[in-house]
């Protein structure tokens, strides 16, 4: 039923993205989102699409799984591109029918913001397809140590964040299993009116709060019993090793980042 | 009702790196009106193929047929309503299926599903609620505020409500008490013994329940069939089922350990309390002329 959910999924493989450290994928995002979107240079768009295919390539991910997962997005983008094209009034006039009319310029708008959505889109979920929710979060609090300073609970967000990680599949898995039992008593999801349609839904949503809650109190007495008392003080089983192939990861986008302004001010 | 299975393939999550085959090419026939158990090791695909008995997965290749109704990989859900009518199921943990106000209105809601009126409907759930041996005080009450061993009789309550002619159980016991499981195994023969053309399909760990109650085992392995026949040809395999990982009724391991020792031949394949006293009294008796 949910065999195409990606989001939050990480799909383990032995390949040179997944041995790099998660504080220098989530820094190396964050340069790459930064920057694709202050260009529009040809050579840092080239490049860019370079650095994506390479990193894809690299972190071997099946190809036919990942646009299955991607169905729902490319939807969106989709969207996105045909409102730029109808919206932007820029350029000469391509098309020139009297209840439409296409500027050039809504190509190009259209187009780029279509490229930069994908990539972005290719970027970000290549970092969750390639780093175990665990890392994901170890890396995160460790970016985020600076803000403690300011009192930014930041032990409590990414705990937050990395139990959420954890239970997506399993809250899956209950809802597929509640929506079969409700199916084998006559349940029906797909015919009649919106509204009956939504009131079918009552059914599903109800046990799964129930039991998301019962699954929270008995998840906060476990970790008492075991005696979590909050970030303070708490050392790490797994420690984060800075390598130097994560070094020449940060190298490539950091290089991407002064490319982008160098063309900027040749533009 | 009888079922039959024509090279059934079942695959999880196609197309994905996780793809999985649960239920290989497999063929089979279950005869209906009977008490069918089907045992076999964690994830050797028990539930997948139960969960076709019924509409609610369809097969990836080959085909199913329950009773009338012929279900492939492109058949119409909404054909598949009607066959949910006659095929009850419960799952492991039923009680997670509740959600309603109150207990009756929850019974209710299935018979209410297939058309019946409230009243009807209500009706069914009461007689229902009391074969499960749920108090009428209890009717009203918010299903979440009784006890677990009472919502789990509500949410069978919940199945029967549909008068089904086949029931599927996958591993309705799990999580409850010996005397707990004790009680609804009871429960659930009764209600097949009440009828003619009632049939029950068990899935089970509990090797002592597939001995005692069913006419037929069938024992699967890695996705498909690989043994059938009546608990006593069944459990007197003890070797082959523990190849994989599967064990004998504690009644059978008893008399085959007594077996050993004393190195005579006494009657193993006894399930039920009386029949092992039985047999260890007719073993003692030969003892004595000896
Ligand atoms: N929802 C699911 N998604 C992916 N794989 C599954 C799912 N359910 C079961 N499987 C896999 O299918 C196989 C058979 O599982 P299942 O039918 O649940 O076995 P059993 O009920 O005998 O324990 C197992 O390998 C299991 O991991
Ligand atoms: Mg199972």
């Amino acid at each position: 039923m949910f065999d195409n959910v990606i989001i939050g999924q990480y799909v383990p493989r032995n390949s040179l993205v997944h041995k790099i450290d998660p504080r220098a994928k989530l820094l190396a995002i964050l340069l790459f989102i930064i920057f694709l979107f202050i260009s529009r240079h040809p050579v840092v768009l080239s490049l860019a699409i370079v650095i994506t295919g390479t990193t894809f390539i690299l972190a071997k991910i099946p190809f036919r799984y990942y646009i299955k997962g991607m169905r729902f997005i490319a939807i969106l983008i989709f969207f996105t591109f045909l409102l730029h094209l109808f919206m932007t009034r820029e350029g000469t006039v391509i098309v020139d029918w009297p209840w439409l009319t296409v500027y050039s310029g809504g190509v190009v708008e259209g187009s780029l913001i279509a490229l930069r959505l994908f990539l972005l889109v290719l970027m970000a979920s290549l970092l969750t397809l390639t780093t175990t929710p665990i890392d994901l979060t170890d890396g995160m609090e460790r970016l985020m140590k600076p803000l403690k300073r300011i009192r930014v609970p930041t032990h409590e967000l990414a705990l937050m964040m990395s139990i959420a990680l954890r239970f997506i599949p399993t809250l899956l898995g209950e809802t597929s299993k509640i929506v079969k039992a409700q199916m084998a008593r006559g349940a029906n999801f797909s015919e009649g009116s919106l509204w009956k349609r939504l009131k079918s839904l009552i059914p599903i949503l109800i046990p799964l709060f129930v039991q998301s809650f019962k699954r929270a109190e008995d998840l906060a007495i476990a970790m008492e019993a075991r005696g979590y008392g909050g970030g303070e003080g708490r050392t790490k089983f797994r420690q984060l090793r800075w390598k130097r192939n994560d070094s020449i990861a940060i190298g490539v986008f950091v290089m991407f980042a002064l490319l982008t302004i160098v063309f900027g001010f040749i533009e | 009702m009888q079922i039959k299975a024509n090279h059934l393939t079942y695959t999880y999550m196609k197309n994905t790196p996780f793809e999985t085959n649960a239920i290989d090419k497999l063929d089979l026939m279950i005869p209906g009106e009977q008490f069918t158990s089907i045992i076999g090791h964690t994830g050797s695909g028990k539930s997948t193929l139960v969960q076709h008995f019924n509409g609610l997965l369809k097969p990836t290749d080959g085909s199913i047929k329950i009773g009338e109704w012929t279900v492939k990989s492109d058949t119409k859900q909404k054909l598949l309503y009607p066959l949910r009518r006659h095929v009850g199921m419960v799952f492991q943990f039923p009680e997670h299926q509740l959600f309603h106000e109150t207990i009756l209105a929850d019974v209710a809601y299935g018979p209410m599903n297939f058309g019946f009126s409230k009243e009807e409907a209500e009706k069914v759930a009461k007689e229902c609620l009391a074969n499960v041996g749920i108090d009428d005080q209890l009717f009203d009450r918010s299903p979440f505020d009784v006890s677990g061993g009472q919502m789990r009789r509500v949410a069978i309550a919940g199945v029967l409500a549909l008068d089904p002619e086949l029931l599927i159980l996958d591993e309705p016991t799990a999580g409850l008490d010996p005397e707990g499981q004790e009680m609804m195994m009871k429960l659930f023969h009764d209600w097949y013994e009440e009828r003619e053309e009632r049939s029950i399909i068990l899935v089970t760990h509990q090797m002592e329940d597939a001995a005692r109650y069913s006419d037929e085992v069938i024992v699967m392995d890695g996705g498909n069939v690989i043994d059938r026949g009546t608990p006593r040809q069944i459990f007197a395999k003890k070797a082959e089922l523990e190849k994989i990982g599967l064990t004998v009724p504690e009644s059978v391991q008893l008399l085959e350990a007594l077996q050993a020792h004393s190195e005579s031949e006494l009657n193993t394949s006894a399930f039920t309390l009386e029949d092992t006293v039985e047999s260890i009294l007719s073993f003692l008796h030969k003892k004595g002329r000896d």
